[in-house]
């Protein structure tokens, strides 16, 4: 008899089965294409670009089409205008070589293309810089820093940052880091709504850096509507069942159009990991 | 308060002037001694009069002094009558004993079956023990909570989340009550299980909507659960031991047919299986669950009876040493009963309720633990009156001290930071409340009622107002018990059952009902993670009008039921979060939140089969849930996630003969409403979703086949008689079945949610859908002694 119960059990267990991935064929409407604006702005020059596409539907390929013949216009809070022109060799990017954001001023994109406008504004503030910048193993920190990622091994090789944020609750940074050229996706945001001038740390995890690799690191800082936007475009990126309910990062574009406008003073760092 | 007295007035006008007694006392279970719910009490001399037994087993009738024949009567239980001379009050206690077997020899008389004519109450669904002989099984138990989920109106979650939607309205818009005590979080282990043993209960009675003025504080139902006392006349034990969890329940007198106890528990092994799963990911995981029940009963005196009553149940999930997530309730109730003349009844209740949930990463010194829990205390008082046969009134008052802790946040010393705690939030929830349930003529039945809510939050605490960006602009602080805001409403209920013919009955009802709490989740699938929010200076409470009519039609000399019920909700201060919310450990989480109004629509069909070999249920629902909410999808109405527009399922159980009988089930229902993209765009390297509008697309349709096969061992042996020198055939005491059951039959990959990525070769998007289980079978080994 129990010879018997256990043949049972193992052939019903052999069963069943427990959760399993498929790739199914869903249809989905197709919406009307919308232009798409990522317009970067900064203090350095060169380090500023509009780049405009267009939406597609989702079962193409990745290939999305560029916006040429816009025409795109930057006007600071002192009424003056700085025209984009297009790049001959990359479709749909609009530069202009020696322009510069300055601190705390106002600033109104206007991009028209094929009858349609779209406005933002953003506000600049502040060039933050680090009080401490590090790429190397974590046992080269010193002591007092390494007490607070204890959990990671001594010779894990990390870049571990510090900057103090200034006491007025509104300031916003990002870090975007690239690797040996190569650029870091990872998403660094953050404000200092819980700790206004106090002193802001980590590390960038995430990046992945071995012993003489090259780190190129742009720290800046934006206003409160671009943290916003990248905020929420990390929402719409992570999807799943435990994800948020889906929906458009919070634009601060005309009419909610796809996409964002920044206005940011950068510091730029570059250094060679231990 | 003055339209109170009035209705209190306008009933008193109803005493009728003349000698008339009154016939009381107690209805049990004469094997076993439980009260029994419902019980109907009928006079055979006068037709139409007769009173009903309360949830204590109590019953009360007045009738104008004379000689009568008072019958006693419970579906699945042989009709008892007794001659009594009515010439003073009465009291009189009785036991009746339960029908052997329904097959064949059953006495199908029209009022016993009839039952569901003569009610006032539609949007009700009900299952008590009796009934659940015929219940289709589930992993080898008979689960009264997934039962009600195959009914009309009821949905499940969906696999994987816990919690039941009922006519359109969300997971929390439903008032679990275990003995009186709230039950926060409805099911174990992915929505499989329920939280209770059912061999634990007694009776379980869900109100769609249209509740009693006795309940209040949720939109969408209450599902009123009432435990066994435990067997007063002699020990016996039942449980089942099977592949996936087993359980045991052992009842006893503490003195005989005075008091009893009753102890029952459950327990899942899963994890140990989840080693045979080919999934590498699941080695090293744990994941099990167990519930506890305990209570006993005293009857002190004539007139006195005491009960005890606690309910604890875990879940506990691990991932290696580095991730668990363990949730639960537990619940404590002390009640005392007192028969103040013998048409007044009354009932003190204190209760104790706790639900929480710890979720730990990593461990040591570097653990970051993070917690969320919601504690009530509770004191009832509730009045019987039963003035005469044609009018029952109920009266109480009811007040709940709510503590919510939404984040207590344990950062270990190896971490070098910190985040501070959530803070704590106090509220007080009162009610009063007066009802009448009465009888004009032979044909109308009316039931009316009026519920007088109130909610205060209180400190301590500090309380935000938040600017035009959700920043807060300025901070308010309150000491202990000092009032922060105070909500308060009148709801009126009304029932009312014309009765057509002796075959159908026509019903209507409207009721106003308030939730003063709320669950935000921002996920698109339930999790116990989610957290309660009191209403507050900027959350206000939900309020929800209903209103549904029915129309009740027997057959076969009321072995087929049919119904059919139409409904109409109407939702103020429908609750959402705004685009890209971040909810998670925010203290300032109420500056996420919008706003809006909602309504919800449907028509329920049920036909049902209760007699014969052949017994179940078709049950077809086709609804609409919608919000409309100024900053979602444009100020457009859209659907709610949980709005399924065709939801069927068809029950089946068959009963070859007294040791093999057969149950099936099958469901279908439309997916739930989710957003999905309509196009796709690129922002800094990484293609990104667009979305157009909110809950604009369907999950696919789920459906499923569970089919189960119990084999009983024989009922009854020989034994040789002494005196006639023969064998006769006497009834075992010790009572065994096997049961073999296979969840997901044909195996459908109901999706559980739906992704999209790039394929790694092509770079194309694609749809990728997860389901979480094919067929699951199991083996239960079930005794009763």
């Amino acid at each position: 008899m129990t010879n018997y119960f256990k043949l049972i059990t193992v052939v019903l267990l052999g069963l069943s089965f427990f959760s399993c991935e498929k790739v199914i064929q869903l249809p989905l409407n197709d919406a009307e294409q919308k232009i798409v604006v990522e317009a970067f702005t900064s203090n350095i020059e060169g380090k500023s670009f509009i780049k405009l596409t267009k939406t597609s539907n989702v079962y193409t390929t990745n290939n999305f089409e560029s916006v040429s013949n816009a025409s795109v216009v930057i006007t600071d809070s002192d009424g003056v205008d700085y025209t984009f022109n297009e790049e001959a060799t990359s479709k749909g990017v609009y530069t202009l070589s020696d322009y510069k954001v300055e601190p705390n001023k106002t600033y109104n994109l206007k991009i028209t293309s094929e009858g349609e406008v779209i406005t933002g504004t953003s506000q600049s503030s502040f060039i933050p810089s680090f009080d401490f910048l590090y790429a190397g193993p974590k046992s080269g920190l010193p002591e007092e820093l390494q007490a607070s990622i204890g959990f990671l091994p001594d010779d894990f090789r990390l870049i571990f940052y510090l900057f103090t944020d200034p006491a007025p609750v509104g300031d916003n940074y990002r870090i975007i880091s690239y690797i040996n050229e190569e650029r870091d996706n990872n998403m660094y945001i953050a404000n200092d709504l819980l700790a206004s001038g106090e002193q802001i740390g980590g590390i960038l995890f995430g990046t992945e850096v071995d012993s003489n690799d090259i780190v190129n690191i742009d720290f800046f800082t934006m206003d409160n509507s671009n943290y916003d936007y990248f905020f929420s475009l990390v929402n719409n990126t992570s999807t799943g069942p435990f994800a948020a309910t889906p929906s458009n990062p919070v634009s601060n574009l005309s009419d909610n159009a796809l996409g964002y406008f920044g206005a940011y003073l950068m510091d730029t760092t570059t250094l060679v990991v231990l | 308060m003055k339209s109170l007295l009035t209705l209190a007035l306008f009933l008193f006008s109803f005493i009728s002037f003349g000698q008339n007694f009154t016939i009381s006392g107690n209805i049990k279970d004469n094997e076993t001694g439980e009260d029994i719910i419902g019980a109907r009490i009928m006079v055979k001399e006068i037709e139409g009069k007769g009173a009903l037994s309360n949830v204590y087993g109590f019953y009360s009738l007045t009738l104008p002094k004379g000689n009568y024949t008072i019958e006693y009567q419970f579906v699945g239980y042989t009709t008892q009558s007794f001659s009594v001379i009515l010439d003073k009050d009465i009291k009189k206690n009785v036991e009746i004993l339960p029908q052997t077997e329904m097959l064949g020899a059953v006495d199908v008389t029209g009022e016993k079956l009839g039952d569901n004519l003569k009610t006032t109450e539609m949007g009700v669904e009900k299952i008590s023990v009796k009934d659940v002989e015929s219940i289709p099984v589930l992993f080898g138990e008979k689960d009264i909570l997934k039962t009600m989920q195959l009914l009309p109106g009821v949905k499940s979650a969906g696999e994987g989340n816990s919690g039941f939607y009922v006519r359109g309205g969300g997971a929390d818009q439903n008032l679990i009550l275990l003995d009186e005590a709230p039950v926060y979080n409805a099911s174990h282990l992915l929505g499989f299980f329920s939280v209770f043993n059912s061999d634990a209960l007694k009776d379980v009675k869900l109100y769609k909507g249209g509740a009693p003025a006795e309940f209040g504080g949720r939109l969408s139902s209450v599902m009123d659960i009432k435990m066994k006392e435990g067997n007063s006349k002699r020990i016996s034990a039942s449980g089942g031991i099977g592949l996936i969890s087993s359980r045991l329940t052992l009842e006893a007198p503490i003195v005989k047919n005075k008091g009893s106890f009753i102890l029952s528990g459950r327990r899942t092994y899963v994890d140990q299986f989840l080693r045979f799963s080919k999934n590498e990911n699941l080695d090293g995981a744990g994941l099990y669950f167990y519930d506890f029940n305990a209570k006993a009963n005293y009857r002190i005196s004539d007139k006195d009876r005491v009960f005890i009553s606690g309910y604890v149940g875990r879940d506990q999930f691990k991932f290696g040493s580095q991730l668990q997530f363990d949730w639960g309730n537990i619940t404590s109730t002390a009640r005392w009963n007192h028969i103040y003349n013998s048409k007044l009844f009354g009932n003190a209740t204190f209760i104790f309720s706790k639900y929480n949930y710890v979720i730990g990463i990593g461990e040591g010194i570097n653990k970051v633990e993070i917690g969320s829990q919601i504690q009530d205390f509770n004191f009832k008082k509730d009045f019987d009156y039963y003035l005469n046969s044609n009018n029952t009134i109920k009266f109480g008052a009811n007040i709940i001290h709510h503590t919510f802790e939404p984040g207590d946040i344990n950062i270990g010393d190896g971490l070098g930071f910190t985040i501070d705690d959530i803070p704590v939030k106090h509220s007080v929830e009162s009610a009063l409340y007066l009802s009448n349930d009465q009888k004009i003529g032979n044909r109308l039945n009316l039931t009316y009622g009026l519920r007088y809510s109130n909610f205060t939050q209180i400190g301590p605490g500090e309380t935000y107002s938040f600017d035009q960006e959700g920043n807060v602009d300025s901070i308010s602080y309150f000491s202990t018990n000092e009032k922060i805001i105070s909500y308060n409403g009148f709801s009126p209920r009304l029932g009312i059952n014309f009765v057509l013919n002796e075959k159908s009955s026509l019903k209507g009802g409207y009721s106003r009902t308030y939730q003063f709490m709320h669950l935000i989740s921002n996920s698109t699938s339930s999790t116990p993670t989610d957290i309660w929010l009191p209403s507050s200076p900027i959350i206000k409470p939900q309020i929800a009008d209903q209103y549904s009519i029915g129309y009740f039609r027997n057959f076969r000399k009321n072995t087929i039921e049919f119904s059919a019920e139409a409904y109409y909700k109407d939702f103020q201060n429908v609750i959402d979060y705004r685009d890209g919310a971040e909810i998670t450990l925010n203290p300032n989480v109420e500056a996420e939140l919008v706003f809006g109004i909602g309504r919800a629509y449907g028509l329920e069909l049920l036909a049902k089969k209760r007699v014969g070999k052949f017994t179940g249920w078709v049950s077809y629902t086709i609804s609409k849930t919608e919000s409309k909410i100024n900053e979602i999808n444009n100020n457009q109405w859209f659907s709610v996630k949980q709005d399924r527009t065709h939801d069927i399922s068809i029950v089946a159980m068959y009963k070859l003969n007294e040791r093999l009988n057969f149950s099936t089930s099958w469901v279908y229902y439309t997916g739930n409403a989710v957003t999905f993209p309509s196009g796709k765009y690129i922002i800094e390297g990484q293609v990104v979703n667009e979305f157009t509008e909110r809950n604009g697309y369907r999950m696919p349709d789920y459906h499923r086949l569970d089919f189960g096969v119990t084999l009983n061992n024989k009922k009854t042996k020989l034994v040789l008689d002494v005196d006639s020198g023969k064998e006769i055939e006497v009834q075992k005491k010790f009572e065994s079945s096997w049961n073999l059951s296979v969840y997901n039959a044909y195996g459908r990959e109901n999706a559980y949610s739906i992704t999209f990525r790039e394929n790694e070769i092509t770079g194309e998007t694609e749809a990728v859908k997860l389901a979480l289980f094919k067929f699951i079978p199991s083996l239960t080994y079930n005794f009763k002694f």
